[in-house]
């Protein structure tokens, strides 16, 4: 229990420091945000509770939130980040019975590559990313520019979050 | 009650998700200017000191190539001096130089930004300009005691008069905002010969950038719709992706400037 704790403290951590100092700086073309910090939600453990599951996400939303985003104005974007990874923590359970049955998942297992194999992870990640860039991106579309850039914007931005996260699990990956 | 509880108890995952996401919208739709700008005020100071503490990092690392910048920037002050010997020493004198970092920049958006290391405490005003030895890098827009915001020439709100170097046409210089390399001069007219690779330098007209400060040189020459002027493309000669060390400049007139300037205004 205490080295899980210590575990996801650290993933915590490393990802929003990864987030906010390195991909929030990365000036790729303005059409490329990606946002990794979400692989927190992505790997707890099956039996997380709903409650915990939504309150880590909206804790995680808030810190990305804080920080600038690059592309606005300094402190202007409080709320988006909460709003797309809570939403992304209440489809979780949903998609994970969804893509497979409950039973289907052995006892003790992890939702990674390592336990579920490389599809399952995929086509998990793909659908998570998609539900959380596509409510960031709708949100920001209310308040700002116009939707085709918008929707190109969040199309660019998944398939790179999507490659970041694959090739992050490709180096956790062990061929059994 | 003792069904609301149980409803409650049974469907406490959604009540906590539409809780949580009305939160959120909130928080998106409050954010008008004052409240926007009584939290950014807070949140600002704890961003600011997270980027400074990663920045110092950063800086360390790029210590070889911030060398070989001052090595050709003091290259540059020897040719600089020598000239000045010749001309006048009267030009530059009323202007104070303030050395600072870069700690927050972007480049990608029609409206860019960036952040320095230094506020009011260290004399900084809003309106000031601020240049790097390698030509011009924007305008401070808002300060904070320890933070200056600057709008960047990667900005589609700042337009800058500018002149020819060696000539007195000047124009106004706007960012294209398609290439960070690139601005555009209008409004220097048709019969001036302009020839590629020309300086272009601010024109000291708006009190704010001294006169003869390096900007640009000319990529391309193309006549405007109406023909009385020319569309001059030009490469900045500043690479905004690699801004470390910067001055901010005070004039220290320009106070005297502009009251004198709406007096015969008003007359």
């Amino acid at each position: 229990m205490r080295n899980r704790l210590i575990k996801y403290g650290l993933y915590f951590l490393f990802l929003i420091l990864f987030q906010v100092l390195i991909l929030n700086n990365m000036q790729f073309s303005g059409y490329i945000n990606p946002y990794c910090y979400i692989l927190f939600i992505l790997i707890l453990p099956f039996e997380t509770p709903g409650w915990l599951l939504l309150v880590l996400a909206f804790i995680l939303g808030m810190i990305i939130d804080v920080f600038p985003q690059g592309w606005m104005v300094y402190g202007s974007s409080i709320g988006f980040h909460i709003a797309a990874t809570v939403a992304m923590a209440f489809s979780r359970p949903v998609i994970l019975s969804w893509i497979r049955s409950r039973d289907e998942y052995e006892p003790g297992s992890n939702p990674d590559a390592n336990d579920q194999g490389f599809r399952w992870y995929g086509l998990y990640v793909v659908i998570m990313v998609s539900i959380h860039h596509i409510v960031l991106f709708f949100l920001e579309e209310f308040s700002f520019s116009g939707i085709p850039e918008t929707f190109l914007r969040f199309v660019l931005s998944s398939v790179f979050t999507i490659l970041l996260l694959l090739i992050w699990e490709g180096f956790r990956y062990q061929r059994k | 009650m003792r069904n609301l509880l149980r409803f409650i108890v049974r469907y406490n995952f959604t009540i906590i998700f539409i809780i949580m996401e009305a939160i959120a919208i909130v928080l998106i739709l409050s954010n008008s200017p004052v409240q926007r700008g009584r939290m950014s005020a807070n949140v600002n100071a704890f961003s600011s000191v997270v980027y400074k503490k990663a920045f110092q990092i950063t800086q360390y690392m790029s210590l070889r190539q911030a060398n070989e910048k001052l090595a050709k920037e003091n290259a540059n002050l020897r040719v600089f001096t020598a000239d000045l010997a010749l001309d006048s020493a009267l030009v530059q004198k009323d202007f104070d130089f303030f050395p600072a970092l870069v700690i927050n920049n972007s480049i990608n958006k029609s409206f860019n930004y960036l952040t320095l290391d230094k506020g009011s405490n260290a004399g900084i005003e809003t309106d000031m300009a601020v240049v790097s030895p390698f030509g011009i890098v924007g305008v401070v827009k808002s300060v904070s005691p320890d933070f200056a915001r600057v709008i960047s020439v990667l900005n589609k709100q700042l337009r800058i008069s500018v002149k020819l170097k060696g000539s007195q046409y000047f124009g106004s210089m706007n960012w294209n905002t398609r290439n960070y390399m690139e601005v555009e001069v209008s409004e220097i007219p048709s019969h001036v010969d302009v020839n590629l690779g020309d300086s272009i330098v601010t024109s000291g007209y708006s009190a704010i950038f001294p006169s003869g400060e390096l900007v640009a040189r000319v990529i391309e020459v193309s006549a405007a719709t109406d023909g009385n002027f020319l569309i001059l493309r030009a490469k900045l000669t500043n690479d905004f992706k690699h801004l470390n060390q910067v001055y901010i400049v005070k004039n220290k007139n320009k106070k005297e400037l502009i009251e004198l300037e709406k007096l015969t205004n008003e007359e």
